[in-house]
């Protein structure tokens, strides 16, 4: 029964991290963005208007459920969960720290980008369920940007397995720290990576799955309350988990330069959570400066500019790999 | 125990799920349901101690076919009411069903019980790696079915292409 129990707390700490951040990211986004444009966000709920948080928060709880008449009933009431599942299995895998890791398996890497491909099924559901015009302009996009920006992630995320020669995220970070971050020699995998977290996340400048001005709230439209929170609740835990991912993948995740493990002790834990916050507040400044992309547009960022450059950069990257090892081998 | 358990939870839902497939008249439900199966049987390809083809079957399945279903349903339907499949049964199908149903049940029984060993280590992906693009183990089997996959590719694209014609 042991087994069960550290299971059942695993799951909990994770929903409890899962939470803390949707509350974090909320106050931020509404914080960042707002300075970012000049205003200053909220104010005057509790100190600098920290309290506005718990008053978005029992608004959602509190708030009517309402399914639309027309609506496909059985999918509007699954697809948040088809959303949010998939993203909170996810944070299984993130290495806090050493030690702190819910869950780490050989291939770790891999089984978190296989849980990441689940949820755009869970907005297209979402969008197809509500049975609205902007819904469904919301999905059919969802759709269309989830096979654009697939690929070049994954293949993003490749020259640091090389280099560590193992794709479990914990072996990364260590290989890392007996090395260099693995930014300074996949410069150009972590600027493809970045943009397509943006797209994953369906953030500005990519934010056509629910661009306000023309779809109101796209694939979430018809959706209120909790069902709601739950789809934002799961796109925040995403902000996270792309930014957790970077940070392991190429920004020395809980590792400092220059300091050991041991030294670092419990420390590592803030400094993990550290980066992933400022990665998040440059995800969220790059949202507050740059004006949306049209679709077009995005889809040719990603198939025509996107996905060739990985391409090449990985042959170049491989042939560049075994020339060093070579060398090495031979002097 | 855990394995037993998993693997009647995941039995159960996979049951549920095809049996789901076939009998729910709305195609967009039949795809869900379809989906659903792939992460089930991904599951018990997991607990079956073969983790990297558990993930392929994720990516692959769920995220990549699974997805081509949908947008296959999605630009073929115009009107939400074409989503209902007709009501009609063919004893062909069913005929064929069955004869299906009797071969695969036929080799179940008839195949070499399966002993399980514990504490045999699961392959790794490095071992897969060196069986798969090695010259002694598929390299070549898989350079031909690239191969196939780029002609394929390249086809589909001109076949696409706007003639004048």
């Amino acid at each position: 029964m042991n087994v069960w129990l550290v299971a059942l707390l695993r799951a909990l700490l994770i929903l409890l991290v899962m939470l803390l951040n949707g509350a974090m990211a909320i106050y931020m986004l509404r914080k960042v963005l707002g300075h970012a444009h000049l205003r200053l966000g909220p104010t005057e709920l509790g100190p600098a208007g920290l309290a506005q948080l718990i008053a978005d928060i029992v608004k959602l709880l509190v708030k009517e459920d309402r399914h639309p008449n027309r609506s496909d009933r059985w999918l509007y009431i699954v697809a948040p969960f088809i959303v949010f599942v998939p993203s909170f299995m996810s944070f299984a895998f993130i290495p806090f720290s050493d030690k702190l890791v819910a869950a780490n398996p050989d291939l770790s890497l891999l089984m978190m980008l296989a849980f990441l491909s689940i949820p755009p099924l869970g907005i297209f559901a979402a969008g197809w369920a509500s049975r609205s015009k902007y819904a469904t302009i919301g999905a059919v996009r969802a759709v269309g940007g989830m096979i654009t920006y697939e690929i070049p992630l994954l293949l993003a995320a490749l020259p640091p397995v090389m280099l560590a020669g193992s794709v479990n995220l914990q072996a990364i970070v260590h290989a890392q720290s007996t090395s260099i971050w693995y930014v300074i020699p996949c410069l150009p995998s972590f600027i493809v990576f970045l943009i397509c977290a943006q797209m994953e996340m369906g953030q500005a400048p990519f934010d056509m799955i629910e661009a306000d001005q023309e779809l109101v709230a796209g694939f979430a439209t018809e959706y209120s309350a909790m069902r709601f929170g739950f789809m934002y609740l799961a796109e925040f835990a995403e902000n996270f988990v792309m930014a957790a991912l970077a940070v392991t993948l190429f920004l020395g995740g809980w590792t400092l330069p220059g300091i050991s493990a041991t030294a670092l002790g419990p420390f590592a834990v803030l400094v993990f959570v550290a980066k992933c916050y400022i990665l998040i507040f440059l995800f969220m400044m790059v949202r507050g400066t740059y004006s949306r992309y049209r679709v077009d547009h995005y889809m040719n960022v990603g198939w025509k500019r996107l996905l060739p450059l990985s391409v090449v950069w990985i042959m170049v990257f491989a042939a560049a790999l075994k020339v060093i090892a070579m060398l090495r081998g031979g002097a | 125990m855990l394995n037993t358990i998993a693997f009647v939870v995941l039995g159960a839902a996979l049951i549920l799920g095809a049996f789901s497939v076939v009998t729910v008249r709305n195609v967009m439900h039949a795809a869900y349901w379809l989906l659903e199966v792939s992460v089930v049987v991904a599951g018990l390809i997991y607990f079956l101690s073969a983790e990297y083809v558990a993930i392929l079957q994720l990516l692959v399945y769920v995220g990549a076919v699974g997805m081509l279903v949908i947008f296959t349903i999605m630009l073929t339907r115009r009107d939400p009411r074409d989503d209902e499949r007709p009501d009609s049964y063919s004893y062909f199908a069913l005929a064929a069903a069955l004869l299906l149903f009797a071969a695969l049940a036929f080799s179940v029984v008839k195949s070499p019980t399966l002993v399980a060993r514990p504490g045999a280590a699961s392959t790794s992906l490095v071992d897969f790696g060196l069986q798969m693009f090695s010259t002694s183990g598929w390299a070549l089997g898989f350079e031909i079915a690239s191969l196939l996959l780029t002609v394929a590719l390249i086809a589909a694209v001109w076949w696409t292409k706007e003639r004048d014609d």
